[in-house]
């Protein structure tokens, strides 16, 4: 274990039975348990945690909490790698390895450091004025120059290992911090049986009390209200959890981080979980935020809030400094500074204040305090460590140096309204204690404690209590009394005064953003050149958009703002907060739903099958389908030529489970597909099926397919795959608004029912074969007829119908039965030689017989467009049909499907080439375009089917199809789509 | 004779996993052997519909919606206004409904074999729901008996608490390999047993088309 040179030897909330090894960059340090990364490393007596965003100047820290601008550290190795993360919100744990950032070298010597000294030219706007030129693009070509120069720590491309996961949660009551207000607050909530949250950022709860001695009454008091809480069965507490952001309706956005440092994936052990909660009532009490002063190099490290320096010392026993100047415009930092001198040190009070109460006085006597008021320290001296400050009287120039090796600040205390404000809820500014409180609150929306205003913790914790109780009733139980708090707190008083601007004209630069680099000079050089309101300052000079969110800087920037324009604070305006209040990382909010999960995946009843017998997988939509088998080849492109040739001269066997399918049933079945098909339904007989399109009401095509009627008022309709949701939408919408008279029924049945056509000039021969008790002859089953039957007690659905253009039927059972129909199918037609054949080959074999399919029915194509038009029904009205004879749907120059066929051997086309006229030049969007495209096995050569300018009316016409993406230009010549056995001879054999 | 298969075939199979603290909090169990059909009452219809109903299966139809009601091993839950699911072990009286019930009265459409069955059990079961199903599933808001159309990980599944710390999910079966996956790796920090229930075999039932 390495020596500890600033921890005390006794005091604070570690644990110093549990110590732990820990290093920054490759150096070996240690920790207890109960520290922070940073407390360690303050401990260790290391305060240059950083380089500084722009200017790479030495940077320590300056909180000790989620506010902390300068202590980003790249923690992890490997895919774990993660950059910024707050020190002072990092729980040490054992074995932590932890880097510095920005630091070129290193941080200790950094060779960016050289930029300090072009300071003046990297002032506010300095990329936007100088990277613009000479070029239109010069953006481009320095951007990557700028980034690695400036910024914060590395992303990186490897996959990171973890596990992080999101969940819901629902409550009646959240409270938001852990602090005196929340406490009571979920306490009072919590007795009125009411399910009460509690979130807290911290491992502990407490908040503002953690801070304080533990031998002191906050900590009787602390424990107490814990204990309280921990008895109360209806009170979730969830520590380690950050509410990131608020929305609609009352809803929460939480990220927990796991207990252990390091979790184990592998055991399910998440790093992160983000969680959706939607509570009825919320009860903030997020406490408040220190806020440094603004003076020249206020950025020196040893320069900490108070608050902060406070927090080190009683909650972590670590003394920064021996002589300590602690410089203020408000009480409380007084109470630091007392707590400070008895850790030790002795402490300078430097408060700009005139006059300050009797009490502090007293409080400073007791306490053995220099005090120094109507005084400011105007800069801090040193470079690597604070060695000093210079003082002034408020109203004079001269300076004097007091030596010191911890300045503390405290420039008054703000509310964290960040979460209440993420609804649009403007915080409104109370001159009394110089702060922004919450505005107007949404419904169900209570305050609690510092956010509020409310300093005095007898105050905090009545205040808690109540809005606890509110919370309560306002989800609807009954609170018997409201609840007195019994125990004897002690308060301190907080009155304040807005702190003095930095003096102009003097050297060194005063911060107002540390993170983003953004100085007061920065702020009036903006305000300057017009940027005046607050929101356009922010984007010009950055201020507040680093990954703090300006938690210490948005205050003293707007009040730097109203001082330079003249107006009121108030009038100078707030910036927006977003969520997230404090950074989460994205693994967090991708959770589980990464890789095969990121979107679902939905498996044929016939996937267990291919996947054994050598079928390759492909995507479809959110479909994995059986793309081509091994029999056929080991490529795609060997494998569909010869499974089309295997359709073409044989019999094939292919899955199309996934088509829609739609059990329609009903006394009014057949008015409904009369009024939604464009063709005519009303006379369909029972055992007969009809291929059928549908149109959307602007007339375009929503999808084709084909319906069979298998009794008088039932009905089996199928629809494309990609459009089958679609299609039951679009007819349970018009059956529950427009035609609620009708007596019909529309249930989805697509997982219902597994399908597979069988398909090829032996396809009947095969079922013959295999299913002998059934008859297939043409007089029996006709093209286009449909039957149930019952095998071995399954029922079978059969359909004589053709996608392909060879004689085919599509055969349907339930789904738990499609490997067992389907094996018996290929084993009773071995002696034909019947193989599988996957999606590439269904689809190129309807190429080859024209049909058009999702390519082309993109809803953006009409009837006609698709050779279609002569299908629509004269005689009675449908979906779509007024929208059809609108002038831009008739133009004869509108694209529409044709044929096409390649005229260079040895050259290919290509699907989304771009179709132009013979000779004309190949710029633009050409006339049109290839839609689907395939090697025919019937034509020896490259087909496809497109949609051209005027369609058809240029058939025979020789184009040229140009594919910018590989160069290729290749000449085709414009035929009909119907490539194969235009009559249909073979679907009627 | 017909072999069904399940579609969790590939993923289930007995076994299961220690959870962070060891042990195994959950089961996780494939159940077969049911079947479902939708029924859809046409508004005027409903006592000719009730009757038939009644005459073969002795069920009633429930007023409230989304809680279940059972008569033998009948188990009826109205899912909208005007439509029913029917759960029963057997699909018997659902193919003579189908075929005896006047349409003009209803519709009966059989659903079993679109839908699989999991049950999870056990003192965690609500917290691996909580990860993907957005509703309110505590004591209060969701009781035994009572049943919704939710969303699970991107998929419309239909959910019944079935017992203080049982629920069951019907997840469509072209959904339910990859849901699989999901939730066993969602129970992983708690550990879980997996299994099958199904029933015994009986002698071959022509109308009953799922083991």
């Amino acid at each position: 274990m390495s020596h500890q040179p600033r921890r005390l030897s006794s005091g604070g909330r570690i644990d110093r039975d549990g110590p732990l090894a820990f290093t920054l960059e490759g150096r070996a340090l240690s920790g207890f348990a109960g520290d922070t990364l940073a407390s360690a490393l303050l401990a260790n007596d290391i305060r240059l945690v950083g380089r500084s965003f722009k200017y790479h100047r030495p940077r320590g820290f300056v909180a000790a909490g989620v506010e902390e601008p300068n202590g980003l550290f790249t923690l992890g190795s490997g895919g774990r790698t993660t950059p910024n993360m707050a020190a002072t919100v990092t729980e040490l744990y054992e074995g932590l390895a932890a880097r510095r950032q920005n630091g070129s070298p290193s941080v200790d010597f950094d060779l960016m450091a050289i930029n300090s000294l072009i300071a003046p030219l990297l002032g506010a706007g300095f990329y936007y004025k100088t990277f613009m030129g000479p070029r239109q693009g010069s953006w481009m070509f320095y951007e990557p120059f700028i980034r690695r120069a400036a910024g914060l720590g590395r992303a990186l491309h490897e996959r990171d290992p973890d596990r992080y996961e999101t969940c819901y949660k629902h409550a009646d009551v959240a409270v938001i911090g852990a602090g005196p207000a929340g406490l009571a607050a979920a306490r009072a909530a919590g007795a009125s049986g009411a399910r009460v949250v509690l979130i807290e950022q911290d491992a502990l709860l407490g908040g503002a009390l953690l801070s304080s001695r533990t031998d002191e009454l906050q900590e009787s008091l602390r424990r107490e209200m814990e204990r309280a809480l921990e008895n109360l069965p209806s009170v979730e507490i969830l520590r380690r959890t950050t509410a990131l952001g608020l929305y609609d309706g009352n809803m929460l956005a939480l990220v927990t981080r796991a207990v252990n440092g390091q979790p184990d994936p592998d055991r399910g052990e998440s790093r992160e979980v983000v969680t959706t909660l939607c509570p009825k009532a919320i009860v903030f009490a997020t406490g408040a935020i220190e806020r440094p002063l603004l003076f020249a190099d206020n950025d020196r490290p040893g320069v900490m809030l108070a608050s902060a320096a406070r927090s080190y010392l009683n909650r972590y026993a670590v003394a920064i400094g021996r002589r300590i100047v602690v410089a203020t415009n408000n009480d409380a930092a007084w109470y630091s500074a007392a707590d400070l001198a008895r850790g030790g040190a002795e402490v300078t009070v430097v408060d700009q204040r005139l006059e300050v109460d009797a009490t502090l006085r007293q409080l400073a006597e007791q306490s053995r305090l220099t005090v120094e008021t109507g005084t400011v320290v105007t800069r801090a001296l040193g470079r690597r460590r604070v060695v000093g400050v210079r003082l002034a009287a408020v109203d004079a120039a001269r300076e004097r140096r007091v030596d010191c090796d911890l300045l503390c600040m405290s420039g008054g205390w703000s509310g964290a309204v960040h979460l209440t404000s993420h609804n649009g809820a403007k915080p409104v500014y109370r001159s009394d204690i110089d702060a922004f409180v919450p505005g107007e609150l949404a419904t169900g929306q209570f305050l609690a404690g510092a956010v509020m205003g409310s300093f005095r913790l007898s105050e905090t914790i009545a205040g808690g209590a109540q809005a606890g109780s509110n919370a309560a009733r306002h989800a609807g139980f009954a609170i018997a009394a409201n609840p007195t708090v019994a125990t004897a707190i002690p308060d301190i008083p907080y009155r304040v005064e807005p702190a003095r601007k930095p003096r102009t004209g003097l050297p060194g630069k005063a911060f107002v953003d540390f993170q983003s680099d953004v100085t007061s000079r920065d702020v009036s050089a903006a305000v300057e050149e017009g940027f005046q309101s607050v929101e356009h300052l922010k984007r010009y000079t950055t201020l507040g958009m680093g990954t703090d969110q300006g938690k210490t800087s948005n205050v003293s920037a707007v009040g730097l703002v109203a001082d330079l324009r003249g107006l009121s604070l108030p009038a100078a305006g707030t910036t927006t907060f977003r969520p997230p209040y404090t950074p989460v990382s994205v693994g967090a909010l991708a959770g589980r739903n990464i890789g095969q999960h990121f979107r679902p995946v939905r498996r044929s009843p016939l996937h267990d099958w291919h996947l054994a017998h050598g079928a390759t997988l492909i995507e479809a939509g959110p479909w994995l389908r059986a793309w081509y088998y091994r029999w056929a080849g080991d490529t795609v492109l060997s494998a569909y030529v010869e499974e089309m040739r295997q359709v073409r001269t044989k019999v094939g066997l292919s899955d199309v489970s996934t088509l829609g399918k739609i059990d329609v049933q009903g006394p009014d079945a057949a008015e409904l597909l009369n009024r939604v098909y464009v063709n005519g339904f009303a006379k369909l007989p029972v055992g007969k099926a009809r291929y059928g399109v549908m149109l959307n009401d602007d007339a375009t095509v929503l999808d084709d397919g084909t319906t069979a009627r298998f009794a008088a008022t039932k009905y089996f309709m199928t629809t494309t795959t990609a459009q089958s949701a679609e299609v039951m939408s679009h007819l349970e919408f018009l059956l529950q608004t427009a035609w609620v008279d009708l007596n019909v029924q529309v249930v989805s049945v697509t997982d219902e029912w597994a399908g597979m056509s069988i398909a090829g000039p032996k396809a009947r021969t095969a079922l013959e074969l295999c299913l002998p008790g059934q008859d297939f002859s043409d007089a029996a089953l006709p093209h286009m007829g449909c039957r149930e039957a019952n095998v071995d007690g399954v029922p079978l659905r059969t359909l004589r119908l053709s996608f392909s253009g060879e004689l085919a039927y599509e055969l349907y059972v339930p789904a738990g039965y499609g490997i067992a129909l389907w094996e018996k199918l290929l084993a009773g037609a071995a002696p034909l030689g019947i193989r599988p054949y996957g999606l590439e080959a269904l689809a190129s074999l309807r190429i080859e017989k024209g049909h058009v399919a999702g390519l082309e029915l993109d809803h953006r194509n009409t009837l006609d467009d698709l050779g279609l038009g002569r299908m629509a029904s004269k005689e009675k009205a449908y979906v779509g049909r007024e929208l059809r004879d609108r002038p831009g749907l008739t133009d004869p120059q509108r694209w529409s499907l044709v044929g096409l066929e390649c005229l260079e051997p040895g050259s290919r086309l290509r699907g989304g080439a771009i179709l132009f006229a013979s000779g004309e030049p190949l710029v633009g969007h050409g006339r049109g375009y290839i839609t689907s495209v395939t090697w025919s096995t019937e034509r020896n050569n490259y087909i496809a089917l497109g949609l051209y300018k005027g369609g058809l009316a240029n058939l025979g016409r020789e184009i040229v199809c140009a594919y910018p993406l590989k160069g290729e230009n290749v000449r085709a010549r414009i035929v009909s789509p119907v490539f194969l056995d235009a009559p249909g001879e073979r679907l009627h054999v | 004779m017909f072999e069904w298969h399940s579609a969790l075939a590939g993923g289930v199979s007995a076994g299961g996993r220690d959870g962070v603290r060891g042990g195994r909090q959950l089961r996780l169990t494939e159940v077969r052997g049911w079947h479902l059909a939708q029924l859809a009452v046409f508004a005027q219809q409903q006592s000719e519909f009730q009757e038939r109903l009644r005459a073969l299966s002795g069920a009633q139809l429930p007023e409230e919606l989304y809680r279940g009601v059972t008569h033998n091993d009948s188990r009826l839950v109205r899912i909208t206004p005007q439509q029913y699911w029917w759960f029963a072990a057997s699909n018997a009286s659902m193919v003579r409904l189908a075929r005896e019930l006047p349409p003009s009265a209803g519709t009966v459409t059989l659903l079993s074999a679109g839908r699989v069955r999991v049950r999870i059990a056990g003192p965690n079961a609500r917290d691996v729901l909580a990860k993907g199903i957005p509703l309110d599933l505590h004591t209060k808001a969701f009781q035994v008996g009572q049943s919704a159309q939710t969303g699970l990980h991107h998929t419309g599944v239909f959910l019944e608490r079935v017992a203080d710390d049982g629920y069951e999910i019907y997840v469509p079966r072209s959904y339910a390999a990859w849901l699989w996956e999901w939730l066993i790796d969602a129970a992983l920090p708690f550990g879980y047993d997996i299994m099958v229930e199904a029933p015994a075999p009986t002698s071959n039932n022509s109308e009953s088309h799922q083991p």
